[in-house]
């Protein structure tokens, strides 16, 4: 699969990533030449120790940070440089995140949390159906009208995956998404986003601790040092 | 709809600090309304109290005739001049009944015993004068063999009713009860005084109650006045008074410029009681809606602490809502809509309690005994209804731009790793 295809069909593209902070008056630089290419359908699974930079870098892809240098390629479109709120329109139409924990609004039922995103798009406004539909695929239909805060870990996890595949992204960023849950639960909603991702065709990156939990993905990256590193797949 | 939900569920989550905020808006929205309403309803009675005063020229005599081009007297000739009189649409003539009467009265007074003995002014009216409150049929003219028709000032009733009615265990009344009631007074002496001329008695029968009519006396009309002087030995041709009519409250300096140099005096006691109470009213709205004012501020602040607050304590909550999509003004949208629910909900709080506050108020005023008060001492309109309504939302948007404004600000990327 050629790089160009993977930043202009769906996927995504990075391009000589820099990002750094400011700490205590010294230049933290977090990213440092980052390069990386995901295409449509591809699940990637992205290691490093803590305070590598994951969260910065799935940050950058999915349009929430715009203070780094090089480019991203989302679905064909130049990232950086683009200002609001094209850049959250952007996002809305081809991104999908799930964090680690506090996904979900705790007061809106399960059924509105899936369709919150579609609050914040022109046009388009799906029924309750469409929420169902993607409860069901990832196996809590029957919570749809319950409030979210009653929602066990790995129910909320479930459904903040079927948030994120409901409006259909190109691009699926998930940043330590099992990490609240224990390993059996862990491992199975890492099956399921793995198997539902690629059953749809979305470009996955899912930043983990826990390689063993990530066996399922096409590739393994690794961040240290500012730059990404393959690693070979199941090597834990 | 959605968000809509998202909103108020927010607003729930610190409930107490929404409805204080609450509380507050409507307590300013609704003072405002409320004082508005007191200023407008005070004008209105103080209009009631003294109909048309801005609008009547009351021309009388000089004190001190100079001896001027045209003598200064109320003749039929001074009465065309000041017809004449640019702005001027009508000039009504007043004669008073210049000798002394008295009225006694022994016996049964609308099913109370009455024994009063009383001095009697009396002034003569053209029957348009009374026009608003005479009956269509009323004449108001001497018919031979008939009492002659006489009207009350409708503020001597009220005085009445108020004081001298429930001290002297006085039955109250209304001008209803008052109308057709009869009753003879005597020309030519009074209890301390007799006149040059003739003692005689004649039936007065109550024709109207009117605000136009004399306060301390009977007005009757203008041939009778005249009759009765001529009657007397007292001068028959010239008025002690002529009331004109202007189109409209802005040519009175210029009619009364004009009347002044025809060589005349004005009185202008009514328009100056009304002048002072009408200010006395706007003055003490005023000053309270002042303080309404202050309370919307107040109120202001309130919503700004209360959105500060939401913002810092939301930080993870508005980094998920970027995350799904929301540009920075969807974000800061989410909290100017909770604050819209809250000032929306307080101006309408504020609005039914000012009407709340101000139908109590009538209802207490209408147990207190004073004379002239009116039905209700506030007047409402839609306009300044939906100014308060305003003023509650404007406090709230208001309040909550700032915290709003940072909401829309916050750096997503990092509210969703700060956790
Ligand atoms: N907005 C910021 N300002 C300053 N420093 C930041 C900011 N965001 C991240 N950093 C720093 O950049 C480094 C990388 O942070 P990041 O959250 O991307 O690491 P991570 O790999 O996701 O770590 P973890 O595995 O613990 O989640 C950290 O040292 C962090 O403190
Ligand atoms: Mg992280």
């Amino acid at each position: 699969m050629s790089e160009g295809a993977a930043g202009g069909t769906g996927g995504v593209e990075a391009r000589g990533l820099v990002r750094s902070f400011r700490r205590d008056g010294r230049e933290l630089r977090v990213l440092d030449g980052a390069e990386l290419s995901i295409a449509p359908g591809e699940v990637v699974a992205l290691f490093g120790e803590s305070g590598s930079g994951k969260s910065t870098l799935l940050s950058i892809l999915g349009g929430l940070d715009d203070g780094f240098a090089g480019s991203v390629r989302l679905s064909g479109v130049e990232l950086s440089g683009l200002a609001e709120p094209e850049r959250s329109r952007l996002r809305a139409r081809t991104v999908g995140f799930v964090f680690q924990d506090h996904n979900l609004l705790p007061r809106l039922t399960v059924s509105e949390n899936l369709l919150l995103p579609f609050a914040f798009r022109r046009g388009e406004r799906p029924g309750p159906e469409a929420a169902s539909e993607a409860l069901e695929s990832v196996g809590i239909a029957p919570l749809a009208r319950e409030r979210a805060a009653r929602l066990s870990g790995g129910e909320r996890q479930r459904a903040a995956v079927a948030r994120a595949l409901v409006t259909r992204p190109r691009l699926l960023l998930c940043d330590e998404p099992t990490g609240s849950l224990d390993g059996a639960n862990g491992r199975r909603v890492a099956e399921l986003l793995v198997s539902l991702a690629r059953g749809r065709g979305v470009a996955v990156l899912v930043a983990s601790h826990d390689p063993s939990l990530w066996r399922g993905a096409d590739r393994a990256l690794e961040l240290s040092g500012g730059r990404l590193r393959a690693r070979l797949a199941g090597a834990a | 709809m959605t968000l809509l939900r998202l909103a108020l569920g927010n607003l729930r989550r610190d409930a107490l600090g929404a409805a204080f905020v609450t509380a507050a808006i409507a307590l300013g929205a609704g003072s405002l309304f409320f004082f508005a309403g007191l200023g407008a309803g005070l004008s209105n009675a103080v209009a009631r109290l003294f109909p048309e005063a801005d609008r009547t020229v009351e021309v009388v005599p000089p004190r001190l005739r100079l001896g001027g081009l045209f003598g200064g007297r109320l003749d039929e000739a001074a009465v065309a001049r000041l017809r004449a009189l640019p702005g001027v649409t009508e000039a009504r003539r007043r004669l008073l009944f210049g000798a002394p009467a008295s009225a006694v009265y022994d016996g049964s007074f609308f099913g109370a015993r009455l024994d009063v003995a009383i001095e009697v002014a009396a002034e003569g009216v053209e029957r348009g004068a009374l026009a608003a409150e005479l009956p269509r049929d009323e004449p108001f003219s001497a018919a031979a063999g008939s009492p002659v028709p006489a009207c009350v000032s409708s503020r001597l009733l009220d005085l009445y009713d108020g004081v001298f009615a429930p001290t002297r265990g006085l039955p109250r009344l209304t001008a209803g009860m008052l109308l057709g009631f009869t009753a003879p007074i005597t020309l030519g002496r009074s209890l301390v005084a007799a006149s040059r001329g003739p003692v005689e008695t004649v039936p007065v029968r109550i024709a109207c109650v009117s605000p136009r009519a004399m306060l301390a006396g009977l007005t009757v009309p203008l041939e009778v006045a005249r009759a009765w002087n001529l009657r007397q030995g007292l001068p028959g041709d010239g008025y002690t008074g002529v009331s004109l009519s202007v189109a409209s409250p802005r040519e009175l300096p210029a009619v009364e410029a004009a009347v002044r140099s025809l060589g005349f005096e004005l009185n202008s006691g009514d328009r100056e009681a009304a002048q002072a109470a009408g200010r006395a009213a706007a003055v003490g709205a005023t000053a309270f809606e002042l303080l309404a004012l202050l309370l919307v501020v107040l109120a202001t602040g309130g919503v700004f602490q209360l959105f500060s607050g939401a913002v810092r304590s939301r930080r993870r909550e508005i980094g998920i809502l970027r995350a799904l999509g929301a540009t920075p003004a969807q974000a800061s949208g989410l909290l100017l809509l909770e604050a819209a629910i809250l000032g929306g909900a307080g101006g309408a709080l504020g609005l039914c309690g000012a009407l709340g506050a101000a139908s109590l108020a009538d209802a207490w005023l209408r147990r207190l005994p004073f004379p002239g008060r009116p039905e209700t001492i506030f007047a409402f309109g839609t306009a300044s209804a939906a100014a308060a309504l305003a003023v509650g939302l404007l406090a709230a948007l208001g309040g909550a731009y700032l915290p709003a404004r940072l909401a829309a600000r916050l750096d997503p990327a990092r509210t969703l790793s700060d956790g």
